[in-house]
Order: C-alpha cells, then sequence, then structure tokens
C-alpha cells in the first residue's frame, strides 16, 4: 500500500513544486513560437493566486478562512 | 393519511425546514431536478455499497450488503424514471435545451467514504446513520407530495426499503460488535458532522474562490482578451507544423 | 530500468509500468476503484503496477505524466480570453480546476509517490498517442495519425514512427490541427445532441449510424470544412464547446439540425422523430469516414509507407478504421487496444524509455492482457460460503462443460487470466453465449446489459474460422484482433448469427489467435465441435454504469445480481443456487433482519 502521508504534507510538497512550474510557463510563453509573450504577465499572476486555492485545497477545514485573506 | 411509523418520524430540524421543501417540489422542474439528483445519489450509493459486500469478509453481511445494494439501485431507477415521466408531462418545446448531464451532476455516493478501507463496524455504523437521516428526509418529501400522488408513491416505496435498512444495519452491527456498537454510532455522528462542516467550508470556499476569479475576470481580463482576439484573427486555419526538437526534453511542462 | 506512466485527470485515469523496456502491468483506476471513468489520480493503478513488478516506488527511475499541464493551462486561458464576456461562468470553474491541482502535476506525483520532483517527466498528449499507437504495434516503420477530442492545443497529428536496425527508435510527427478545429469535439457535439454521455458514449452514436441514412451530410459539411492546405477547421458559430463547459452545440446548430433529443426519453427508430437521431448519427459518421480517409490518403502519398498506425479515442471508431484500411492505401493498420487516454499511461512510457533514454527497441507481446490476474480460488471460497454450487474441473473438463452451458443456451460469465487494457473485453472478462437468435441479444439486453436495443453485441472467432463467417479483407484480421474494425457478416451465416450482426449486416469482431487467449480459444474450439459454428458473442462483463470486473469477487457480485446463468473463474465453475434478485428469498431476508 502506498502511503501517501497526510493532505497537508502533500499540500506543502505541491507548493513548494509549483515555483518552478510558474518558471516553465513564464519562459514558455515568453519564447512561444505563436508570439505569447503578452500573456505572460496575466498567466503568471493567475498561477500565483492559483496557490491559494492550493493552500485551500490541502488544509480544507480552513478554506473559507484562507480566502478571507483577500 | 397514515400516521407514520416511529422511524419514519422527521427530526425536529427537517420539520422546521418543511415549508422550505414544500416550496421547492412545488415545481415541476425543481422537482425533475431533485428527482435526477437523487437517482445519481442512490445509485452511486448502491455501487459503494455493493462494493462494501465485494470487500467484506463476513458473508452474512455480504448477502445483506448486495440486497440493500440492488434496493439502491432500483430507487435511483425509480427516480430517474419518474423524473423522465415528469419531463414528459411538462414538455412544451421549451426545454430544448435541457441537458440532463449537468442538472444531474454525480452524487457523492456514500459521502466520500472509502469503502475499501473501512471495516465493517464503521461501515454498519456510517450506514445506519446515514439511512436514518434519509429516512427523516424522506418522510418530509412524501408528506409535501399530495399534488403529486406517483411521486409520493415512490418515497412511501422507498420509505419502506429505508426501515430494512436502517433496522439490518442497526442489528448487524450488534452482532458484529456486541460490546462497542455505541461507541461506533457516536464515532460515525462525529464524523458526520465533521465532513458536514468540510462541506460547508469547502462550500463557502468555493462561492467565495468564484467571486474572487470572477472580480478578476472582469478586472483583469478585459485588455488580455482584446490582445487575445486580436492574435486570434491572425491566426491561420489548418496545418500548424511541429517544429524538430519541440519534444525533445521530456522535463518541459509547457 | 523502471518507468511508470501515468494518465489523468480529465477521464478514464491509468497507470503503466515498464520494466527494461517491456510492459509489466498496465491498467486502468476505474477497474480498481470501481467507479466507471474514474478520472482521478490513479493510486490504485500505480500501487498494482508497483505489487506486480515487485518492486517499490524508490526503484522507479522515471514517472511520465501524458501530457503537458503547463501548455494546457496556456490553451484553457488563451480560449477563455478569446470567448470573452462569455466566458465568465467558465472562467471560476475552470481556473479552480487547473489552478487547484491539475496544473501542478509534477508536485502532485511527486507528493503521492515520494519520488523526487526531477523523476517526474512529461510528454505531449499526442505524442503519448501516437508512442502508444506505434511502440506497441509490431512493425519497424509506419506512418502514424492521432485524432481525439483535444490534448493540450493539439486535436489531430500526423508523422512516422522508425525503428532502426541498430535498435534505436525514432517518432516523428510533421504537423497539427489545432483547438477548436477537431474531428473528437465534432463527434461529441453529435453524442451530446443525440443525448449520451459525452467522451463516453460516442460508440452509441457509431451504433446508431448503421439505422440511419446519411441524408444530412450537406449540412454536417456546413459545420467542418476543408482548408487549402488539405486540413479542416471547424465553423465555431454551430459550437459553444470551446466557449463554455454547459453545452456543446448551438442554436444555429439546433437550428440547423432540430430539437436536441431527450436524454430520458428512449429512441425509438419507428418514429420519424427516431430516424432523425439515426440519420443525425449516420451523416456525421459519414463525414467523419470522409475525413480520415482524406487525411489518410494524404499521409499515405507522402510517406509511402505501407503502415499506418492509429491513436486517440477516434481510433475506437471500428467502421471508420475499415474504410481507412479499404481506401486510404495503407495495407495494414494498427490500432492499440486502448487507444484512448488512458492508453497514453503505456505510450508515454515507453516513449520515455526508447527516445528519452534511448534504451534498445524491444520486441513486445502483442496483447491487451496487462492487468491483476484472477483468482479462481477466491470465486470457490466466496460461492462456498453462500451455498451456490461450485465445481473445480480439470481444463479439458471445464472447456467442455463449458461449451456444453453455451450450446445449452446459457449465458457465461468467463473470467481468466490478466485483465484486458484498455476499453474492450477480449476474451478474459467476458460475458459469452451463443449468438445465434436475436433471442439471445434481447435477453442479454433484458436481463443483463440493460442497454439500448439499437446497440450491437461482438462476437469472437478463432482465426482460422473468421473468414468462412465474416468478409474480412486483407488486413483485416490485424484490425480485428483488438475488435478494432466492423466487417460484414457474411449473408449465408447471417440467420446463424442474429445476436451479433448488426442492422447493416456488421459486425465488430475479434478474432482470436490461439497464442492470445488459448483458453477462450480451445472454448470456441469446443463449441464449434458441438454446434458447428465456432463463434460466440462476447461481451464486457459489467452491467450498466459500471466498470468492467477485475477480480473474482466482482465477477460474483455481477453474476449474483443479474441473470448470468454460469460464473467460471481460472478452474471454477459457479452456477446460482437461487438469484439474489430472488424476491421471495429477499424478502424473506428483510423480515427477518428487519
Amino acid at each position: 500500500m502506498i502511503k501517501t502521508g497526510g493532505k497537508t504534507r502533500r499540500g506543502l510538497i505541491v507548493f513548494g513544486s509549483t515555483f518552478g512550474s510558474i518558471a516553465q510557463l513564464a519562459r514558455g510563453l515568453w519564447q512561444s513560437d505563436s508570439d505569447k509573450r503578452w500573456l505572460t504577465p496575466l498567466a503568471v499572476f493567475l498561477c500565483v493566486t492559483g496557490l491559494l486555492l492550493i493552500v485551500g485545497t490541502a488544509v480544507e477545514a480552513l478554506a473559507p478562512f484562507i480566502y478571507s485573506i483577500w | 393519511m397514515d400516521l407514520p411509523r416511529p422511524h419514519e418520524r422527521p427530526t425536529a430540524f427537517d420539520r422546521m425546514l418543511t415549508p422550505v421543501h414544500r416550496w421547492i417540489w412545488s415545481d415541476t422542474d425543481r422537482r425533475v431536478q431533485k428527482l435526477l439528483r437523487f437517482g445519481e445519489t442512490e445509485t452511486d450509493g448502491g455501487r459503494d455499497i455493493l462494493r462494501a459486500a465485494e470487500v467484506t469478509s463476513d458473508p452474512l453481511l455480504r448477502r445483506l450488503y448486495l440486497e440493500h445494494a440492488i434496493d439502491e439501485f432500483r430507487h435511483g431507477v425509480l427516480f430517474r424514471h419518474r423524473a423522465a415521466e415528469l419531463l414528459r408531462a411538462s414538455q412544451t418545446g421549451s426545454n430544448t435545451g435541457f441537458q440532463g448531464d449537468w442538472l444531474a451532476p454525480g452524487g457523492h455516493g456514500l459521502d466520500d467514504l472509502q469503502v475499501d478501507g473501512e471495516s465493517d463496524q464503521n461501515m454498519l455504523a456510517f450506514l445506519h446513520l446515514s439511512e436514518k437521516a434519509a429516512a427523516s428526509r424522506f418522510s418530509v418529501y412524501r408528506d409535501v407530495m399530495q399534488h403529486d400522488l406517483p411521486t409520493r408513491a415512490i418515497f412511501e416505496e422507498i420509505l419502506h426499503d429505508e426501515t430494512f435498512h436502517m433496522n439490518y444495519t442497526l442489528t448487524q452491527l450488534a452482532r458484529v460488535e456486541p460490546r462497542l456498537h455505541k461507541r461506533h454510532l457516536w464515532r460515525a455522528r462525529l464524523s458526520r458532522l465533521w465532513k458536514s462542516y468540510l462541506r460547508l467550508a469547502t462550500g463557502i470556499a468555493a462561492v467565495l474562490g468564484s467571486i474572487l476569479l470572477t472580480i478578476q475576470y472582469f478586472v483583469l481580463l478585459p485588455p488580455f482578451a482584446w490582445l487575445a482576439k486580436r492574435a486570434a484573427r491572425r491566426e491561420h486555419f489548418g496545418w500548424t507544423k511541429v517544429a524538430p526538437g519541440r519534444n525533445d526534453s521530456l522535463d518541459r511542462q509547457y | 530500468m523502471n518507468i511508470l506512466g501515468i494518465s489523468a485527470h480529465y477521464h478514464d485515469s491509468a497507470a503503466a509500468l515498464i520494466a527494461d523496456g517491456v510492459p509489466v502491468c498496465a491498467v486502468q483506476e476505474e477497474r480498481l476503484s470501481r467507479h466507471k471513468g474514474d478520472a482521478g489520480f490513479p493510486l490504485l493503478a500505480i500501487e498494482t503496477c508497483l505489487q506486480q513488478a515487485g518492486i517499490e516506488r524508490e526503484a522507479l527511475d522515471a514517472v511520465v505524466f501524458y501530457e503537458r499541464p503547463m501548455l494546457k493551462f496556456d490553451r484553457v486561458l488563451t480560449c477563455t480570453l478569446r470567448a470573452f464576456p462569455e466566458s465568465w461562468r467558465t472562467f471560476p470553474k475552470a481556473m479552480k480546476n487547473l489552478l487547484g491541482e491539475k496544473a501542478w502535476m509534477r508536485g502532485i506525483i511527486s507528493s503521492h509517490l515520494g519520488v523526487p520532483a526531477r523523476k517526474v517527466l512529461f510528454t505531449e498528449h499526442h505524442q503519448s498517442h501516437a508512442a502508444t499507437a506505434f511502440l506497441t504495434a509490431p512493425t519497424r516503420r509506419a506512418a502514424i495519425m492521432t485524432a481525439d477530442a483535444v490534448g493540450e492545443w493539439a486535436t489531430f497529428s500526423v508523422g512516422e514512427g522508425e525503428r532502426g536496425s541498430n535498435g534505436t527508435t525514432k517518432i516523428r510527427r510533421f504537423r497539427e490541427i489545432r483547438f477548436p478545429h477537431s474531428l473528437g469535439m465534432l463527434y461529441s457535439t453529435f453524442t451530446a445532441y443525440l443525448g449520451f454521455k459525452v467522451n463516453e458514449d460516442e460508440y452509441k452514436v457509431m451504433g446508431l449510424a448503421g439505422y440511419g441514412q446519411p441524408t444530412l451530410v450537406e449540412q454536417v459539411r456546413k459545420l467542418i470544412r476543408r482548408t487549402p492546405d488539405g486540413a479542416f477547421a471547424l465553423d465555431l458559430d454551430y459550437f459553444e464547446f470551446h466557449t463554455t463547459a454547459e453545452r456543446s452545440y448551438s442554436l444555429r446548430f439546433v437550428e440547423l439540425f432540430g430539437p436536441p433529443r431527450n436524454p430520458y426519453e428512449p429512441i425509438d427508430l419507428d418514429t420519424a422523430e427516431g430516424q432523425r437521431f439515426a440519420d443525425c448519427a449516420a451523416s456525421v459518421q459519414r463525414v467523419l469516414e470522409d475525413t480520415l480517409v482524406d487525411l489518410a490518403q494524404t499521409l499515405h502519398q507522402e510517406t509511402g509507407l505501407t503502415d499506418l498506425c492509429l491513436g486517440g479515442g477516434v481510433a475506437l471508431n471500428g467502421v471508420a478504421n475499415v474504410r481507412l484500411l479499404a481506401e486510404s492505401g495503407f495495407e495494414r493498420i494498427f490500432v492499440p487496444p486502448a487507444p484512448g487516454d488512458a492508453g497514453c499511461a503505456i505510450g508515454a512510457a515507453l516513449y520515455c524509455d526508447r527516445i528519452h533514454f534511448g534504451n534498445p527497441d524491444r520486441d513486445l507481446p502483442d496483447h491487451p492482457f496487462w492487468g491483476p490476474s484472477v483468482d479462481g480460488s477466491e470465486l470457490a471460497r466466496i460461492a462456498q460460503e453462500d451455498g451456490h454450487h461450485i465445481e473445480k474441473l480439470s481444463e479439458n473438463v471445464l472447456i467442455d462443460q463449458i461449451a456444453g452451458d453455451l450450446a445449452a443456451g446459457r449465458i457465461v460469465g468467463w473470467m481468466e487470466g490478466a485483465l484486458e487494457f484498455g476499453p474492450r473485453a477480449l476474451g478474459h472478462r467476458s460475458i459469452l453465449t451463443a449468438p445465434h437468435t436475436t433471442k439471445m441479444r434481447d435477453r442479454l439486453n433484458r436481463e443483463i446489459k440493460y442497454r439500448e436495443p439499437f446497440r450491437p453485441f461482438a462476437p469472437v472467432v478463432p482465426v482460422e474460422a473468421a473468414e468462412r463467417y465474416f468478409d474480412i479483407p486483407p488486413g483485416g484480421t490485424r484490425l480485428a484482433r483488438f475488435m478494432s474494425g466492423v466487417f460484414p457478416v457474411r449473408p449465408e451465416w447471417k440467420p446463424q448469427l442474429q445476436a451479433i450482426t448488426h442492422v447493416d449486416g456488421t459486425a465488430r469482431v475479434q478474432v482470436l489467435e490461439p497464442g492470445m487467449a488459448p483458453r477462450l480459444h480451445a472454448l470456441l474450439e469446443a463449441y464449434g465441435r458441438r454446434t458447428g459454428i465456432p463463434v460466440l458473442l462476447n461481451t464486457s462483463f459489467n452491467l450498466a454504469g459500471e466498470p468492467i470486473v477485475n477480480r473474482a469477487v466482482e465477477g460474483y457480485s455481477t453474476f449474483l445480481r443479474s441473470k448470468i446463468d454460469i460464473l467460471v473463474a481460472g478452474g471454477t465453475r459457479v452456477t446460482k443456487r437461487t438469484s439474489a434478485m430472488d424476491k421471495t428469498e429477499a424478502g424473506r431476508m428483510k423480515e427477518e433482519v428487519a
């Protein structure tokens, strides 16, 4: 049986990996063949706000309070 | 009207909500939606109970769970058929856009219970409380359905089954856990309470998230939408060459 | 080298493990979780793969996800922006969906499996389809065509694959067609319009097409036009799938084809309305076939190759595959047993092994049986506990007895060996019956499968006898290996093969070589000796809305809930004491317990 650890621990690992993923997205958009540089700021901004969603998913019980940070 | 048997009496909370339920069920479209949703939930619940029958090592429980699952599948069919009848009867050509799929999103079966990993005790306690809650709610639905006798008859029939389900789960819990069955029931009650809170919390979070994202949509997106539409107009139809080397690195996520 | 491939999060998730270049296990999550079309992270499938290989997750050299999540995010965001402001309802849902989980696959995989993030790799969606199609096919060099609804951006691609004499492997994709222009989405839109479930019930449209005439082809051609460079483009005025998740077709589509079907009303083919739906299905089917044939002809002329490997969900369309074989110029067409997204798990892992790590090419076993094995003794134990009649029989006696059961008109639940990978039951988890009468077909529909009467059942026949009963063209046997082609039943045999002959005189036949499923082959021969016709009706071992059974206990519960007469797993044969559906017994039990 695969022991996946707690939801919070998994959430932290996912959270930690997001920065590399966002960097790849930004680089990809910046260098894209179809000239999508203009999309980079929006995509990065949305990904950063998406981090809240990860925290919300990882800690369900606190989800509404996490959103209230906004 | 027959007097309800004790196990079919709604809880005080459900009784309090009777006017709301009466309002919901008074409208045919809402009734159809509710019935479709119930149909999905009963079917999903049936699948979970079937799974319980497949994983238990207790032969008697296996047979009872199987019987229970068959009942749930039948309830699902009853609900769906009734919804289809109502839909047929109310069809005036105005509902051409009707999409059953989004009207009846997949139910949650047994409240996201991981059947494979649950002990018989937990499963029975959980089932008992679920059936009890359903019986209470369904008895209210039956009572507010005086204007729709066929739907009322369905709730009546299902309530009869729920009685069996409530009773067998309780007697079997006492059989498999003679000393601690009450403790299991309490644990299941607390677990249901906690899950209700989680559902509420994630529900509120989902609403807050939607509001935030919708604000972002209208505040942030317009200039980018203009750029995207301009870029789309320039895009050519047809083939796009796959540049050599595009797939060289498997490290890339973009 | 151990490489795990994962396909997840859209529909039908799966995992596959390649050890030293050869698949050890491949299984769809739904078969283990028992939730049909389970799209969740395939933890159970991964666990099964590791168990079957006898390794721990630390021994994994790489984990490959079948598509690039950030490229997908780019597509979703771009399409939302293009559809501004109509997309305002879709945007929050799409962002929550993607940014809440799906965009972060490296982290998700790493957190679930405990493998370092650097070991998590990604292939492109259509690259995975292409790899599944080419790397599992017994061919040295072939053209590759992939078609589905959508991956990241690509919806259709062409290319070629080559196995070098020095063990090197190359897959090159020449060009692609991008979202929203998609053959898969065109077909899925009709699936939704005809009241079926998108991404699940496309095969029902194909079945319904047999009852209709392509009288609406001109209307369908208004939805899809050919571009000057030989590709195709959809007229987006007729669609809404690119702007909203709620509906695939627009009001203009409804104006063109009439009101959509109510999903809760049965299709009555004796009414004008029912016939209109069948004609719609026949028309979109015809346009799909014409387009595919034309694209494949161009690819054939361009590559000059004799073999074509087909991948993507569209490759499940057996009628189109047969037209491709007949008209595209390719002599052989290879369709893997799991050409859809689930199959990408195996394709992504093989691509990583052969091309990313450059490991030498290996011949792969040419069968679909990569899942967990069934345990006959488990069935014997539970059936005995419940007081059913069980027999443990030697191989020859069992085959003979089951052939007798089938000849006597009994319905047999047949489980043996490893579970199939892919949507078809190819003889290891099947319901088998005699194929001779419509009465049997109706009984199966009514008492077991509870499905629409217009859907055909498939036959299985030994390779030696296939051409006697079915009109199979050169190259057709290969397509029929994994039930990927629909072929005419020979007219003289139609009266004896009524249960598997579709209304248009065809059947989606499985041609069985003895090496692929020796036991089923022996059963077909034994049945042939008794009845003179070695053909059986072979339908998947599941009930409506449920995934195909995996373990003996799941076959057993299906057996009890339906009117299957005999259940076989391994050497165990079970007959029912009484039906679990028997109302008297159920009533008594309820009274006793309640």
